[in-house]
């Protein structure tokens, strides 16, 4: 069963399509919908069946469908393509007036809807089973951050160029600082200065680029938890501990 | 060696600190607006720019919360301890050491301290991270 398999293909390739169906149909039953096939299209298929409210307007071979309505009163325009005008046709007349032409093909006696059924079906409700335990979701989660690490290449260079760049700016500019005189003030000075930038920036790259992740990840994670992949708790957990792996 | 252990457990610190302030905002933009309230502070607090002394008693406790001062207080101890080859050499220098060490109130006893403050730091902004997200996912569904 097929639904508009043709749906954003082009003529050529949707009638390629549709012969290989044709082919394929040879040892099986096909059924599918399709809008607005193209008129060598709709030929190719053996039978068809329109809808209207419900009710089947017509249910036959595509062969000859052009003199059933006809013979109706409704006559295809030449050179149209028959399924269009079809189409055309139910959706002009409303159905009181397609049911005066005989246009609407009743259904035989046992299909009738004012007839109760016997049989009855009950869907069960949809259960949230978390399929996969804790302890595999954490790994799972960690596994992909690791991978998310190495995968993601311009950070990753451009990261480590910047570690590369602003260490050698930093071991130039400070260049012996820490075996300079003590006893002069402006060493001392440059001394300390030294030690607190160092701290500085140790800290503010680390931090600056562990507070974005949250907000990147967010999308996925929702989207996990809404298909039930995984709980909310585990991803709480992996973030929090592991993120400082990324120093 | 000492420097780069001081150094690790600063970013560490700090890193908790920012994630603690990434969780609790669901917009890039946002996190990028709050951010320089996670760095500022502990510069300003760490003791570089302005001796604590002169910080009002008003604002002088947040210097407790910021990873930054223990950090600046370990490694300043680790470079400028009496014990020092650059404070020995000379009177100077030996006095010019021990102002630092004072202005900055840092005393040897104090060091274990410094680090199970940085180290009790790192785990309790996780924690607060943690109950966060757990506030957030509560009020999400």
């Amino acid at each position: 069963m097929l639904d508009e398999p043709t749906s954003g293909l082009d003529s050529f390739s949707a009638y390629n399509l549709i012969k290989l169906l044709q082919q394929i149909a040879s040892n099986c039953a096909i059924l599918c919908t399709i809008h607005q096939p193209s008129a060598d299209i709709f030929f190719l298929f053996d039978k068809a069946i329109f809808l209207k409210d419900g009710q089947v307007v017509y249910q036959g071979p595509t062969v000859g469908i052009e003199e059933y309505f006809a013979s109706h009163g409704f006559t295809c325009p030449l050179n149209h393509n028959p399924c269009d005008f079809i189409m055309n046709l139910c959706q002009s007349f409303s159905f009181k007036e397609l049911e005066d032409n005989h246009l609407v093909m009743l259904l035989p006696e046992e299909y009738s809807s004012d007839r109760q059924s016997t049989k009855t079906f009950t869907i069960e409700s949809i259960q949230f089973t978390f399929e996969a335990s804790f302890l595999h979701q954490m790994q799972a989660i960690m596994y992909r951050g690791w991978l998310d690490l190495f995968r993601d290449y311009s950070t990753l260079v451009a990261r480590t160029a910047r570690n590369v760049v602003m260490g050698l700016l930093y071991g130039l500019i400070f260049m012996n600082i820490g075996h300079a005189d003590n006893g002069i003030p402006d060493n001392i000075q440059s001394h300390v200065g030294a030690i607190s930038m160092i701290l500085m920036i140790s800290m503010y790259y680390i931090a600056q680029s562990g507070m974005l992740n949250f907000q990147i990840e967010r999308p996925m994670i929702l989207r996990e938890y809404v298909t039930g992949t995984c709980k909310l708790n585990s991803f709480s957990k992996v973030y929090v501990m592991f993120d400082s792996i990324s120093i | 060696m000492y420097f780069v252990v001081t150094s690790w457990l600063v970013a560490i610190s700090c890193n908790s600190l920012a994630l603690m302030l990434g969780v609790s905002v669901s917009k890039t933009s946002t996190v990028t607006e709050l951010a320089s309230l996670v760095f500022f502070p502990q510069m300003l607090f760490s003791g570089v720019y302005v001796s604590t002394e002169n910080i009002p008693m008003v604002i002088r406790w947040a210097q407790y919360l910021c990873s930054m001062k223990y950090g600046m207080n370990l490694a300043l101890y680790n470079e400028f301890h009496p014990s020092m080859p650059s404070c020995d050499s000379d009177p100077v220098s030996a006095s010019n050491c021990a102002a630092i060490l004072a202005s900055n109130n840092i005393h040897s006893s104090d060091i274990g301290m410094y680090i199970g403050c940085l180290l009790s730091l790192f785990v309790g902004y996780r924690v607060l991270a943690i109950i966060i997200l757990y506030q957030k996912a509560k009020k999400f569904y």
